[in-house]
């Protein structure tokens, strides 16, 4: 029986030695490899080829290995990039939702914050309007030393205000004059206001922020106001 | 290269869709806008309208919540919210400004509302921990033509004297005697030290038995009058609480300080020198009566010494009486002898024979002078007309 791939493996190794006897396909096949090889034995030989050109493929097949590992890092690395990229852009997207969250009061109001009350023990017999005023100056005082001397609008602000402050000092120290503490308060705070508001050049203002840090004037206007204590250090 | 463009393209769009656009810096216009909002609520802070100021912060922080001052206006916010009552909220806040302004400049102002209101924060610990040590050494007293600082100097360096008052507070109110040991040290190194002076009623308040020696001292040896004037003050406010100030006077006055509480008390004026007086006579202690007579024997000033005898007549124990009795007999001062008296006067373990004793040591009245008397009677044969012309 005929046994077509058998019959093709035997009439390649015999280079055509054999007489045909196969089926027409394979006598088909017989007449193609008969074609090629005829057509390869008409070509010129192969040269051989010198040490020289192998180190050259060597060293250039090197170089081309090393090229592709290359471009395969980079490639890994930009893929790396992008996923680090899109993962801060989440995290910054969520952050910047969670601060745009209005607080609402019990938000952070946790049993961990003890209750607070408001203490005017230290202040009793003080004139209530002295009290606002010591508010308010106070306010203006944390506002002067955060001003730079570019800052025209608010230098021109705060000479306001502290014209307006020198205008109903006096009374203020009037009422206060049975409560030596903050008539004492109030003598230094006027000589800041007044060093405010005949202010002469901005290059002033940091000597004038200088004074009313070494001389607590911040703290010694806080300290005669109503103060918030928590319940257990009652 | 289609994938990466393709996940760049939907991280750009998909932050675009959720930060809002108040979000992006705001415009010099917007900045106005908010400014103009800003002074509108310092404004209602001033009327002490605060409801309203609290409306005019928020709105100025929700539409241009990038504005230059937002932090500013974030600190009103809070403290507005305190002076509402609304801790809570203003505890909010403090967290919300923490993330939101981290490099303000106002941070500091908002480090007290925090320790005021008693949260929990990386500074606090710390200082609680390691107060001794993590107080810093306060600024020297101010000096006129000493002051070297020129344009551009860093301020921010100096010690913050209202920060380090709400750290001081908290230690007075956790434990008054370590904050008065603490208090004496740092007035040694400067003796006006705000942190310290503007918490002198703080320390009045708290009740320790170490308060009054504590304002005693400071009184008599503070080289700066200002902080003498305020802790004689204070003297006069002290919380009685556990007799603290009977007991304290009590062993003042017993031994070499005499001199020194005599000299604060002298200096002090009637009211506070009042106070300390009602608060010694409530001391359970019969010797309260011998320190307040060692202090009448020691001060010189008149109406101090009829406040002492005045004092003296509250005291129900015989002690006191004695003492009535010696000072209505020996005083040399008229007033001060006529208060004893009139002390005696009204007193019910006081014998008739006794007042009579003292009567009979009495100076005789000297005789009237003859053109005294005659307008001495002039003035009463007068005295019906005028009653019946009114």
């Amino acid at each position: 029986m005929h046994d077509c791939q058998k019959f093709r493996e035997e009439w390649i190794a015999e280079c055509s030695a054999r007489e045909e006897t196969g089926c027409d396909d394979c006598r088909l096949f017989c007449e193609d490899a008969n074609a090629i090889l005829a057509a390869l034995r008409a070509s010129s030989p192969v040269p051989d080829v010198s040490a020289p050109y192998w180190a050259w493929f060597g060293t250039r097949l090197r170089t081309m290995l090393v090229e592709e590992s290359a471009a395969a890092d980079l490639r890994a690395a930009r893929y790396r990039w992008i996923a680090a990229f899109a993962t801060a852009a989440s995290v910054a997207v969520a952050l910047t939702w969670g601060s745009l969250r209005i607080p609402t009061p019990n938000e952070h109001g946790d049993s961990a914050h003890a209750d607070v009350v408001v203490d005017t023990d230290h202040i009793e017999g003080l004139d209530r309007g002295v009290v606002d005023f010591l508010a308010q100056s106070e306010l203006l005082v944390r506002d002067f030393t955060k001003i730079g001397p570019s800052d025209k609008e608010d230098i021109a602000d705060a000479r306001e205000r502290a014209s307006r402050s020198l205008t109903s000092l006096r009374h203020q120290k009037s009422a206060a004059a049975n409560f030596d503490p903050v008539r004492i308060t109030l003598d230094e705070y006027e000589s800041v206001l007044r060093e405010i508001k005949n202010l002469e050049a901005p290059e002033d203002i940091p000597d004038i922020q200088m004074r009313i840090r070494r001389n607590g004037l911040i703290a010694n206007l806080k300290a005669y106001q109503p103060r918030v204590v928590q319940v257990s250090q009652r | 290269m289609r994938l990466s463009s393709l996940l760049m393209t939907l991280t750009i769009v998909g932050i675009l869709v959720t930060v809002p656009p108040q979000l992006h810096a705001q415009t010099p216009a917007q900045n106005a806008a908010a400014k103009a909002l800003f002074l509108e609520g310092r404004d209602f802070v001033d009327e002490g309208s605060f409801a309203d100021a609290e409306k005019t912060f928020r709105e100025a922080l929700t539409k241009y919540p990038k504005a230059e001052q937002s932090d500013k206006t974030s600190f009103y916010l809070i403290t507005t919210l305190i002076k509402l009552g609304r801790t809570d909220e203003a505890r909010a806040e403090i967290q919300s400004f923490k993330r939101t302004y981290p490099q303000s400049p106002w941070s500091s102002d908002v480090e007290e509302k925090r320790i005021t209101l008693g949260m929990p924060g990386s500074v606090f610990q710390a200082y609680r921990i390691h107060a001794p040590v993590a107080l810093p050494v306060p600024p020297q007293p101010f000096a006129p033509g000493r002051n070297t600082a020129t344009f551009g100097v860093n301020i921010n360096g100096m010690p913050n004297a209202s920060l380090e008052q709400e750290m001081f507070r908290v230690i007075v109110l956790r434990d008054a005697n370590y904050a008065i040991g603490l208090a004496k040290d740092r007035l040694k190194t400067n003796p006006s030290d705000p942190a310290v002076v503007s918490n002198f009623s703080t320390i009045a308040g708290s009740g320790s038995p170490q308060a009054f020696p504590f304002f005693v001292s400071v009184a008599s040896d503070g080289p700066i009058p200002n902080t003498q004037t305020q802790a004689r003050f204070w003297i006069g406010r002290l919380n009685n609480a556990e007799d603290a100030v009977g007991k304290a006077f009590i062993v003042l006055t017993g031994d070499r300080t005499l001199s020194v509480v005599v000299d604060v008390l002298n200096r002090s004026n009637p009211v506070e020198r009042n106070n300390v007086l009602k608060q010694v006579v409530q001391h359970p202690s019969p010797e309260k009566v011998i320190a307040l007579e060692r202090v009448f024997k020691a001060t010189t000033v008149q109406p101090f010494r009829s406040q002492i005898v005045e004092s003296a007549a509250t005291i129900p124990e015989s002690a006191a009486r004695e003492f009535l009795v010696d000072v209505a007999k020996h005083e040399s001062e008229y007033p001060v002898r006529l208060t004893a008296i009139q002390a005696l006067g009204v007193r019910k373990d006081v014998d008739v024979k006794v007042l009579g004793d003292i009567m009979r040591m009495w100076p005789p009245a000297a005789p009237v002078p003859a053109r005294a008397k005659e307008r001495v009677e002039g003035i009463r044969v007068q005295a019906p007309r005028n009653a019946n012309s009114n």
